[in-house]
């Protein structure tokens, strides 16, 4: 291998002739004045000058080759020639002399690099590219640390394992997850959070789809590789059942910001909010003064006072009066129209029990070290999202605030807050309950200790204040073409590099940290567990209609035989019999569901004269 | 148009046609009647399978060609660099060298007789260096076939005697000699057909002859040697006669030559279809072993520059030509 062409301090040509060179592979460029310069191949070519494309001239074609390899044992392609644009990883005084030496390094040469941190302490996301040849030169204790998941297939790590330490998250926080359907990016996601269980960080995680629970085993994995039982280290909670917003605990400002996640609230509204909810107050307590509130303005101020006197009423009906009378001196100049929109946003969260439990299994979790993740509807768990990320924020701000006041208050865990589809948490442009949280802790939280991983599938409709903290960005497959803009400009991803996103293969990634300074390629590992949505609901159609056959089956297999022949004209005592049985049809149906037993060859037909027999197949 | 070419060139255009074209040497069918009389008509094939491995079986084909890069400028100021290589489908290459120079010229002779002479010598040398790399690549690889590039009667005329030593060592060793003419100026059919001739195909090129004439993967070939044997004042003791066939190995009508020793027309025309097989169809109907070698013997501009640097400036600058310092 050796330099050659036209050379600069940044980017030299090399050729060699022995074999192809890997994008992304590392090349030491064997200048010792300027003390072995390392570069990075960004793009390859391969040349054959008796393959040479020239149309005038006419093509030799491979039947002529393959001839004088089979008589004369003459191999063409030992005139290939191989050139590489090699990128220096740092710039030098001067352009690098052509005609120097150029050759793979050794695992010292560029370990310190590739691999930051220790694999016990840092999370084992993947594999770096091209890496192979430097394999058996890695010190033992990064041998053996992932397994590739590679066109279906399950193959030992070939390479130098990528370690994302988290500790250097204090110094560069939070973590992007780019890349689009089918890239890659879920399981990407998973393994981040599987590598955070195995070193127990407290981590919330906002799953709007359902999926992100670590039970289950993948396909095809191999006995030995799942090391750690995740069962232990997860706790899921649907929002509405197992966790809620404990009401007595919300701020005004809290309260007004889950309204508004249910359904847009007015100046008005927030104004009546304000003015109508206590500190204290319970759900049942606001609830009522808001109805007290509604009913009152629905019957005027006369009315309630009217009410409260009346001499003919009972007592608890002049006590309704009263209530009435009381709110109405409260809020004042409140509009009726304002009241009941709140009472009806209200509802809306009520009725979704949101309010019906509180956050405690989720604070728990995460004093355990466990990974909590909230499962809902996207809205909903927007509302949540706001109140508790703000919750936990909270009160790990209050901890650390505390200590440096070196005051005392209750312990509460740094954690790391991670959520799929960050653009619908925090939108550019426009507003959403969550995004201000989330805001607030991309710009402070790594003061307190809190983390965020966002991944989303379009980079450009998130947050560009949040975009621009994520110190580091894993990027997938991307294809759309704003999106790759605004990862040019958020990442340190070359030209190459983006022009190569839109064919990255699934599981392939550039990691661009400021942690590496620079981009590093990085195959994904296999998952150690899977998503529980892997049946294929085409599949499941089909599965269910089997089984429904079956079970009909079950109940007309014994009449049929009874009966040892059912025509046309049958069908209804059938049906009267498949009643008493407990199965009602429609003649119609029947013939159908009989139709179909005859399609699976469990019934045969005959038809004479336009009339069908339908009898149990011997 | 007032443009004197267009009128010249569309004269050209009758005296061609009516000369080598349209028939102008009979129709095909009679063309091919009378070739009959001077050789047999063959169908090639390609060989695949056992009968490709056969031909060498297990042995090395190795192809000869000379190359003459030249720097300097007009005569008698310029530097020949002559280099032969004989490429053996596997192995070192047999690589011989050497170097002409025509400083000083020829006192006596005029100027026009000295350049060509000097032109003679030059490719005298030539000619002696490819004999000398096939003789040298008979003794290093025991080859099966060596295929020279070009008519080997040229050998027979400017390397006689190395010439007639490779004969005997490729005789006694039993390897198929072959020279490849892509350009044939030669006359064989005239001088084989000799007095049976037709009127009007004397002093015709075999080319103007057979153009279009052969099928894509036939051959003629001629068994007996172009009469002229031993030339006109050659010695008759170390005459080695030699014949022509002619092949049409791609789609392009015209054909190309394959020159054997009398010796060995069965040894050598087994090869045939041998050198079809190698032939690209939408090539110029040489063996492809021929473009390798042809490729391998060149110098490139880079390397003649880097050897020119080898002369001292001073010397370098007799052979500098006003061309190389023009502007465009």
């Amino acid at each position: 291998m050796q330099v050659v062409g036209l050379t600069n301090e940044q980017e030299v040509l090399v050729i060699d002739s022995a074999r192809p060179f890997r994008i992304n592979e590392y090349l030491v460029i064997d200048d010792p004045a300027l003390s072995h310069p390392k570069g990075e191949v960004v793009e390859t070519q391969s040349f054959n000058r008796f393959l040479d494309f020239n149309l005038e001239k006419g093509i030799v074609g491979p039947e002529v080759w393959r001839a004088l390899q089979q008589s004369a044992d003459y191999d063409i392609s030992k005139h290939d020639v191989h050139v590489a644009k090699v990128r220096l990883l740092e710039r030098v005084q001067v352009p690098i002399k052509p005609g120097t030496t150029v050759r793979l390094p050794a695992f010292e040469e560029v370990g310190g690099l590739l691999v930051k941190g220790s694999p016990d302490k840092s999370m084992i996301l993947g594999v770096i590219h091209a890496t192979d040849n430097l394999a058996p030169g890695m010190p033992p204790h990064l041998h053996n640390r992932a397994r590739l998941l590679e066109d279906g297939q399950v193959r030992d790590q070939n390479g130098v394992p990528f370690l994302f330490d988290p500790r250097a998250m204090q110094q560069y926080p939070h973590i992007g997850i780019f890349g689009g359907s089918g890239s890659g990016k879920s399981f990407g996601l998973r393994v981040f959070l599987e590598e955070l269980m195995k070193l127990r960080i407290p981590t919330l995680v906002l799953d709007p789809h359902f999926e992100l629970t670590f039970s289950e085993i993948p396909q095809g994995c191999p006995t030995g590789y799942r090391d750690i039982n995740f069962d232990e280290r997860y706790k899921a909670f649907q929002v509405g059942q197992e966790v809620g917003v404990n009401f007595a605990h919300l701020t005004t400002r809290d309260l007004c910001r889950l309204l508004d996640a249910s359904s847009t609230i007015s100046e008005g509204m927030t104004n009546a909010v304000e003015a109508l909810h206590k500190a204290n107050d319970s759900y049942v307590s606001f609830s009522s003064r808001i109805d007290t509130l509604v009913a009152a303005l629905e019957a005027g101020e006369k009315g309630a006072q009217g009410r409260m006197r009346d001499p003919g009423a009972s007592g608890s009906e002049r006590e309704v009066g009263t209530d009435q009378v009381r709110v109405l001196n409260e809020a004042k100049g409140i509009p009726l129209s304002s009241v009941k929109g709140i009472q009806w946003r209200l509802g809306r969260l009520f009725r979704a029990g949101l309010f019906t439990n509180d956050i405690k299994p989720i604070e728990t979790a995460l004093r355990n070290g466990q990974l909590a993740v909230v499962q809902g509807p996207i809205w909903m768990l927007n509302v949540f999202a706001s109140y508790v990320v703000g919750t936990l924020y909270r009160q790990r701000r209050d901890y650390k605030d505390a200590q440096f006041r070196r005051e005392t208050a209750p312990y509460f865990p740094p954690f790391v807050v991670v959520t799929d589809e960050a653009h619908n948490f925090a939108p550019k442009a426009f507003d959403a309950p969550a995004k201000s949280i989330i805001k607030e802790i991309a710009q402070e939280g790594r003061k307190y200790g809190a983390f965020l991983i966002l991944a989303t599938q379009r980079p450009t409709l998130l947050d560009e204040t949040i975009t621009a903290q994520l110190n580091t960005k894993c990027v997938f497959r991307t294809v759309r073409a704003s999106d790759i803009a605004t990862i040019k400009e958020e990442t340190d991803l070359t030209q190459e590099e983006a022009r190569r996103l839109p064919f990255l293969r699934s599981g392939d990634s550039f990691v661009s940290s400021a942690i590496f300074g620079r981009t590093v390629p990085v195959r994904i590992r296999m998952a150690k567990t899977s998503s529980p949505h892997t049946e294929n609901p085409f599949d499941e159609l089909g599965q269910q209609a089997e089984s429904e056959a079956d079970q009909f089956f079950e109940v007309v297999g014994p009449l049929l035989a009874k009966y040892g022949r059912v025509n046309d004209a049958q069908l209804i005592d059938l049906t009267r019999d498949l009643a008493k049985a407990g199965h009602s049809f429609t003649v119609d149906a029947l013939r159908n569901r009989l139709e179909a037993l005859v399609e699976a060859g469990l019934v045969e037909k005959q038809t004479f004269l336009g009339m069908s027999d339908y009898r149990l197949k011997t | 148009m007032a443009d004197e070419w267009v009128q010249q060139l569309e004269h050209l255009n009758g005296r061609v046609r009516t000369l080598l074209l349209d028939d102008a040497l009979g129709d095909k069918l009679h063309r091919r009647d009378t070739l009959r009389r001077a050789g047999e008509f063959l169908r090639l094939r390609r060989l695949a399978g056992p009968e490709l491995n056969a031909v060498l079986g297990g042995g090395l084909l190795v192809g000869v060609d000379g190359s003459i890069n030249t720097f300097g400028g007009q005569f008698p100021y310029y530097v020949d660099l002559l280099r032969a290589l004989a490429l053996p489908s596997s192995g070192e290459a047999v690589v011989v060298k050497a170097l002409h120079c025509p400083i000083p010229p020829d006192d006596g002779a005029d100027e026009d007789t000295a350049l060509r002479n000097d032109n003679e010598i030059r490719q005298n040398k030539l000619a002696e260096l490819e004999v000398q790399a096939a003789i040298t690549a008979i003794d290093k690889f025991r080859p099966k076939v060596i295929l020279m590039d070009g008519p080997l009667v040229r050998f027979d005329m400017r390397a006689k005697d190395s010439f007639f030593i490779l004969c005997q060592n490729v005789i006694r060793d039993g390897i198929a000699l072959l020279g490849c003419i892509e350009n044939i100026e030669s006359k064989v059919i005239g001088t084989v057909l000799s007095d049976e001739i037709p009127p009007g195909w004397r002093n015709r090129y075999d080319r103007d002859l057979l153009w279009d004439l052969l099928d894509y993967g036939e051959a003629l070939a001629i068994r007996r040697p172009a009469k002229g044997w031993p030339r006109p004042g050659a010695d008759p003791d170390r005459a080695v006669p030699i014949c022509t066939w002619f092949m049409r190995a791609s789609l392009d009508p015209t054909v190309v030559g394959l020159d054997m020793l009398a010796a060995q027309t069965d040894l050598a025309g087994r090869c045939v279809d041998y050198l079809f097989t190698l032939s690209p169809p939408d090539g110029r109907g040489i063996p492809i072993w021929l473009d390798l070698v042809d490729r391998e013997v060149r110098l490139t501009d880079v390397e003649l520059d880097a050897y020119a640097q080898l002369l001292d400036p001073q010397v370098r600058r007799v052979f500098r030509s006003k061309r190389d310092a023009r502007f465009f």
